[in-house]
């Protein structure tokens, strides 16, 4: 878009890793806590 | 909807210098960043899709139409089955809320376009790849997935190759809908017109918001719980293999703990539309807007902790199932709070009952009739009477078709006019409503009394005291999905330009930025954001 300052994309990008770190890490979680219960026992 | 009027909001603030750029031919589609251009791709891509699964479930009628094996086997019946659940959701109701967000949010908030535009056109080309993978499924060795849209191990362990397609397919799906949720969750939180807290914020944003959330935090699970199935199932886990020292009942743990906030991630969205609707037809102001906004957001919190009173049949201590039951039992709180407000608004109000609003009142009506059923199903000893009945079934398509559907049908007609600049066929689009509701009560309204008397779910036979229920409800399937040839006759008739040209707000009583853009809305919108100053 070509009306964003630079300022306004690097808020959104940083806003946008965050969320997209906080996804992999429920899916790393959903692993781990299955690995509890399933492949590991 | 924040009951707000706009002012300042400069006269050209719709278009600008750069909005006679518009890409010309097939790579306007293939490259698309426009939010209009991409939210278009969605919806269209959308119906397509609830062509498709409607035409499955139309399939799925012929076959009951009378007791015994007709046309289909009972291994491709639960073919159509799996397979029309798994694209209603993942390929329409999801993919036309999506196409809805793309569209207004930025025009409701005051953005020129989406936060991620690049990631947006990604996110959507992502769903013709899905969409393909889990139709060709059907031709592959052995079939589509026929586990039911449910995929419960281990009879998913099982299956043929058409359970790979399926498991590849929701990946796909499901990384486009996390993309999708990033974009919305910061396009409303970082750019919004100054002037628009987020209590000022239109109820479509706020529902859409929330399920954003929902969608972030639940896809993930569910990535999870079918690679687990993936790896059970070529890789030697024993994550739902019970002989391996696995549990199959971690897996629905698991799928429920994505699945039922899902439930939330299809209806919150509708939520928003009707209630951008209904003030708008009853010329008022919306009811209590703060209590609608902490109603969103207490049935998506608890959206998180009920998700075993689906698996009640499965075995659970008695703590556990009252906890389930009554947590479950609560959601009728804040989705109480949301009818109610939604009456209210109407209450004195001057209405008129324009397409959209007979779609937001139906809904209301409808709706409720599935919640009601919805809480007879969370009282766990009945539960466990009806699991796996009809009645499940009446009771979900009383939410989802009623609910989400009508919610989507009724909020194309309200911006169908803001999207091609021309007004809908009014009286066509009441025909289509009332054809709508009523083949809609004459196909799932029986399948209650068909539960209750103990026909199970994803049968392709019966016993002949279902017959006639059974024959009503197809007669009504075929009727609603005839019905639906009208809606995109109807909206096709407005994309032609055949209806009067619309102004920049066709309806006396809305509020809010986007109609303050002309109709249809320019290529490029609020590229200078606007003021936005409400009066409340």
């Amino acid at each position: 878009m070509r009306d964003m300052t630079p300022e306004q994309r690097r808020r959104n990008r940083r806003l946008g890793w965050i969320l997209a770190l906080c996804a992999f890490a429920i899916l790393v979680w959903t692993f781990v806590r299955a690995n509890l219960y399933g492949v590991g026992s | 909807m924040s009951s707000v009027t706009v002012d300042h909001i400069p006269p050209h603030a719709g278009h600008d210098e750069h909005a006679h750029h518009v890409p010309r031919g097939w790579r306007r589609w293939v490259f698309a960043t426009n939010h209009k251009d991409i939210g278009t791709m969605y919806l269209i891509f959308s119906f397509c899709m609830l062509m498709e699964g409607g035409t499955l479930a139309l399939l799925l009628r012929t076959e009951l139409f009378e007791p015994g094996i007709q046309f289909f086997q009972p291994e491709l019946f639960n073919q159509f089955t799996t397979m029309h659940g798994l694209i209603m959701i993942f390929g329409a109701i999801m993919p036309a809320f999506v196409g809805f967000a793309n569209w207004m949010i930025p025009l409701q908030i005051g953005a020129s376009d989406m936060a991620f535009a690049r990631m947006n056109n990604f996110s959507f080309w992502l769903l013709p790849v899905g969409a393909i993978l889990l139709t060709a499924s059907f031709f592959v060795p052995g079939g589509a997935n026929a586990s039911g849209w449910t995929m419960y191990a281990p009879l998913s362990l099982q299956m043929g190759p058409g359970m790979d397609f399926a498991i590849f397919a929701v990946h796909i799906l499901g990384a486009s809908s996390i993309m999708g949720a990033i974009n919305i969750i910061v396009t409303i939180l970082n750019m919004r017109a100054p002037g628009m807290t987020l209590m000022k914020m239109p109820l479509f944003c706020w529902s859409w918001l929330v399920t954003a959330y929902l969608l972030l935090a639940v896809m993930p699970v569910l990535a999870a719980a079918v690679t687990m199935l993936l790896t059970d199932r070529h890789f030697g886990t024993h994550f739902f293999n019970a002989a391996g020292g696995g549990d199959p009942v971690l897996y629905q743990h698991v799928f429920w703990f994505f699945g039922h906030p899902e439930v939330y991630i299809m209806i919150l969205p509708a939520f928003g539309m009707v209630s951008q609707i209904v003030p708008t037809f009853a010329r008022k102001r919306l009811f209590g807007y703060a209590s609608m906004v902490y109603a969103i957001c207490a049935i998506a919190i608890l959206s998180f902790l009920v998700w075993a009173h689906h698996m009640f049949t499965t075995g659970m201590p008695v703590t556990a199932q009252l906890f389930f039951m009554y947590g479950t039992m609560l959601i009728s709180i804040p989705t109480g709070v949301k009818v109610f407000n939604w009456t209210a608004t109407m209450w004195r109000g001057s209405m008129t009952f324009e397409t959209p609003m007979l779609f937001a009142i139906g809904f209301i009506f409808v709706f409720t009739i599935g919640g009601f059923t919805g809480l007879v199903l969370a009282v766990a000893p009945i539960d466990i009477q009806v699991q796996d009945t009809y009645y499940v079934v009446a009771h979900f398509h009383y939410v989802l078709v009623a609910g989400s559907l009508f919610a989507l049908f009724g909020a194309t007609y309200y911006w169908l006019p803001k999207w091609c600049g021309h007004m809908y066929d009014e009286r066509l689009g009441k025909w289509h409503f009332w054809m709508t509701m009523i083949s809609f009560n004459i196909t799932f309204f029986p399948m209650h009394f068909l539960g209750l008397a103990g026909m199970p779910r994803r049968y392709a036979d019966y016993a002949a005291q279902f017959t006639d229920f059974h024959q009503i409800a197809t007669i009504g399937a075929f009727w609603f999905g005839l019905s639906q040839l009208l809606f995109a006759y109807i909206v096709i008739k407005a994309f032609r330009g055949h209806g009067a040209p619309a102004p920049a707000n066709p309806w006396e009583g809305a509020e809010g930025l986007e109609w303050t853009v002309p109709s249809p809305a320019p290529y490029h919108t609020f590229v200078t954001p606007p003021q936005y100053e409400a009066s409340h």
